[in-house]
């Protein structure tokens, strides 16, 4: 199988598609991620809006139409939430190869 | 009471270095265009932060400022149609910043140099319409002075008129276009430096 040129996914990238499977604008977006990454990860508002840049003209998310016209929402898209699954996938095969070499030394 | 200051900056960290010890003495920048403009400001816990970004719609531009007030940010100054965004932050805690991570950080000087590659741009098309229309670039500098009699002038009185004409000389010779122009060069060279550096300190 052909691996998406998209992975993997940065940390930062992989949280942010993950807060869009349910539409968001940026405020709400970082607030989510925060929650979701146990505070481990902290968007600060230049990068996320660098990367939600970076996201739409990859067609991985696209805007919404919001009812508040001063902030932008976007969602994931189709190609967006399967390359996130792919990502997933990814990396639970590298969780699995850990705990199976854990698993084998003594 | 407010004051001006005129200053020139290629390296954002050394420029926000300079905004912040402003703001501790307690001027807080209102206006940087030509030069920076200040006005009084408790001093304190003020956080100052430079981000640079293309030019945006109106409601790009709305909802770019809107994130960044969102989560605590307000917008001092910038304009819509690209080049440096100047933001600030009152809270108290002092290592805020505007970036979460290294290499978005160093993203902003490509879209600096950009920025500074559509003006080189604009100038240069500039030169060339008023050089072919014979506005500039008279091929004596004695030409580039337009008073009348000026060269016979003595003394003071010379050398008022003189020093009175002499930027527009330079205007009509081509030259202070022309050094614009390299001035613009010689900032895009250092900046392309400044972000091979922090690119290259990524993946050390």
């Amino acid at each position: 199988m052909n691996r998406d040129p998209h992975l993997p996914l940065t940390e930062t990238t992989y949280y942010i598609l993950l807060a869009l499977i349910q539409p968001a604008h940026g405020y709400l977006i970082m607030s989510r991620v925060e929650v979701m990454s146990d505070e481990q990860v902290r968007l600060a508002p230049g990068t996320l809006y660098g990367a939600l840049e970076n996201l739409a003209k990859q067609r991985m998310i696209a805007r919404v139409p919001s009812s508040d016209p001063r902030r932008k929402v976007y969602q994931i898209t189709q190609s967006g939430l399967q390359t996130l699954a792919q990502d997933a996938t990814r990396m639970e095969h590298m969780i699995r190869v850990f705990e199976t070499a854990q698993g084998g030394t003594p | 009471m407010t004051i001006s200051k005129l200053r020139l900056f290629v390296d954002f960290d050394k420029e926000e270095a300079w905004l912040n010890r402003m703001a501790a003495e307690g001027h807080l920048l209102t206006r940087a265009r030509t030069t920076y403009t200040f006005v009084p400001t408790l001093p304190g816990n003020t956080v100052v932060r430079i981000d640079c970004r293309h030019s945006m719609s109106r409601s790009d531009f709305e909802d770019y400022v809107k994130l960044f007030e969102d989560s605590g940010w307000r917008h001092l100054d910038g304009s819509r149609r690209g080049g440096p965004q100047y933001f600030a932050s009152f809270s108290s805690d002092s290592n805020v910043d505007i970036f979460s991570d290294a290499s978005s950080k160093a993203q902003r000087y490509r879209r600096s140099i950009s920025h500074r590659a559509a003006l080189l741009l604009s100038f240069l098309v500039l030169v060339f319409i008023l050089w072919t229309q014979g506005n500039i670039g008279a091929e004596s500098p004695w030409d580039w002075y337009l008073t009348p009699g000026l060269w016979d002038r003595q003394g003071a009185q010379f050398v008022l008129a003189f020093l009175f004409e002499t930027p527009f000389a330079l205007f009509r010779g081509g030259l202070l276009l022309i050094g614009i122009c390299v001035l613009l060069v010689i900032q895009m060279v250092y900046q392309y430096v400044l972000y091979r550096r922090e690119i290259a300190a990524l993946t050390t």
